[in-house]
């Protein structure tokens, strides 16, 4: 892609799937780890609370409406990772989910400050800030979108080929996201 | 060989997890830092006017040194003129370091200035750089380009991909 647009597109989608700055991935893991494939309409009622949450303050702090504190929200994000890990385990995904939609979007909120940083480290010294924050962002909520669907690809495979229950699938996924974002909390506390 | 036949699915669960597990740690020891650099050339009257943004920690970690003030210009004048460098039309021109300044609001931000003479039409601009990426793998370079209204593109150049011509039309 050679517009800009295309460029802060592509650059929004590779934030959020890159392999070296995990957490955001991690993050939706915990999230959709306690639905099943069934549970679809609740997974999209949980995903677009995420999305208003982060692009609400994605695009205040873009627009310096308010300030981020970085280290805070390096630290902030593991330890948002790990309650929605350890959440994870309490969540029944028959019922219904009001608490849950609530921490997603709150949690949103402090993700979008994360991105905001990368994003403030994307533009130039006369660039205009709207249509690059516009595609960035719609680059992010497909990167999202594709992180989910991996993650239901892959409870899929281990539910039809290896018969993991689901509740077993659960318990795993939220113990290695809660184990990973309890060390990356640790190593991200800014005193 | 009997116990394996007998209980293949709890066997198959515990090789999943193990593959994710190891998986995951591996992941856990990726460093979690963007690197991200940015040209920014526009077309001026007599010349590319180049505004360049740099992340001052990811220039010491390329030149080996810590950069004081003073210092700053002349290192990395010497370093982005080994790994910078533009072709307008099909001819190399010559790049000239102007100077630099610190951001206002991050302090590991630098903006530095650059000028390639050039007047006329631009039809075509190469962009050569290996700027960072040389030891920093991950290093993206985005470069936005801007001769008039018409002719205005962006790209990033990588460790893999250090070359990128655009074609005004």
């Amino acid at each position: 892609m050679t517009s800009g647009a295309g460029l802060y597109f592509e650059l929004g989608l590779k934030h959020l799937t890159d392999l070296g700055a995990y957490d955001h991935m991690l993050f939706l893991l915990a999230l959709v780890a306690p639905y099943r494939l069934k549970d679809w309409k609740k997974l999209i009622v949980l995903a677009t609370a995420f999305t208003l949450g982060h692009s609400l303050t994605l695009a205040l702090a873009a627009l310096k409406i308010i300030p981020v504190q970085t280290q805070w929200i390096e630290f902030f994000i593991p330890v948002s990772i790990l309650i929605s890990a350890l959440a994870a385990l309490f969540i029944k995904p028959g019922g219904k989910p009001t608490f849950h939609y609530v921490l997603a979007l709150v949690f949103g909120l402090i993700h979008g400050m994360g991105f905001s940083s990368f994003f403030a480290a994307l533009l130039g010294k006369a660039s205009n800030v709207v249509s690059p924050l516009l595609f960035f962002n719609l680059g992010i909520e497909l990167g999202q979108i594709l992180v989910i669907l991996l993650i239901f690809g892959l409870y899929f495979l281990a539910h039809k080929l290896f018969s993991v229950q689901h509740r077993h699938w659960t318990l795993f996924v939220s113990g290695a996201a809660t184990g990973l974002a309890l060390v990356m909390s640790l190593e991200n506390y800014p005193l | 060989m009997q116990t394996s036949f007998r209980k293949p699915r709890r066997r198959n669960s515990w090789c999943i997890a193990a593959f994710l597990g190891i998986g995951l740690f591996f992941l856990a020891l990726s460093p979690h830092k963007f690197y991200v650099s940015l040209f920014e050339i526009n077309q001026g009257e007599e010349s590319l006017e180049i505004t360049l943004k740099t992340f001052v920690d990811d220039l010491e970690m390329a030149l080996g040194e810590k950069l004081e003030a003073s210092s700053f210009d002349s290192l990395h004048e010497k370093y982005l003129l080994n790994h910078f460098s533009l072709r307008v039309n099909g001819q190399p021109l010559q790049v000239s370091f102007l100077g630099s300044e610190m951001d206002e609001n991050d302090l590991m931000v630098r903006w530095t200035y650059i000028e390639v003479p050039f007047r006329g039409r631009v039809n075509s601009l190469e962009v050569e750089t290996n700027y960072l990426t040389d030891v920093l793998p991950d290093q993206v370079n985005i470069i936005q380009f801007k001769a008039d209204s018409e002719c205005a593109f962006s790209d990033m150049l990588t460790k893999d991909k250090i070359l990128k011509k655009f074609n005004c039309p």
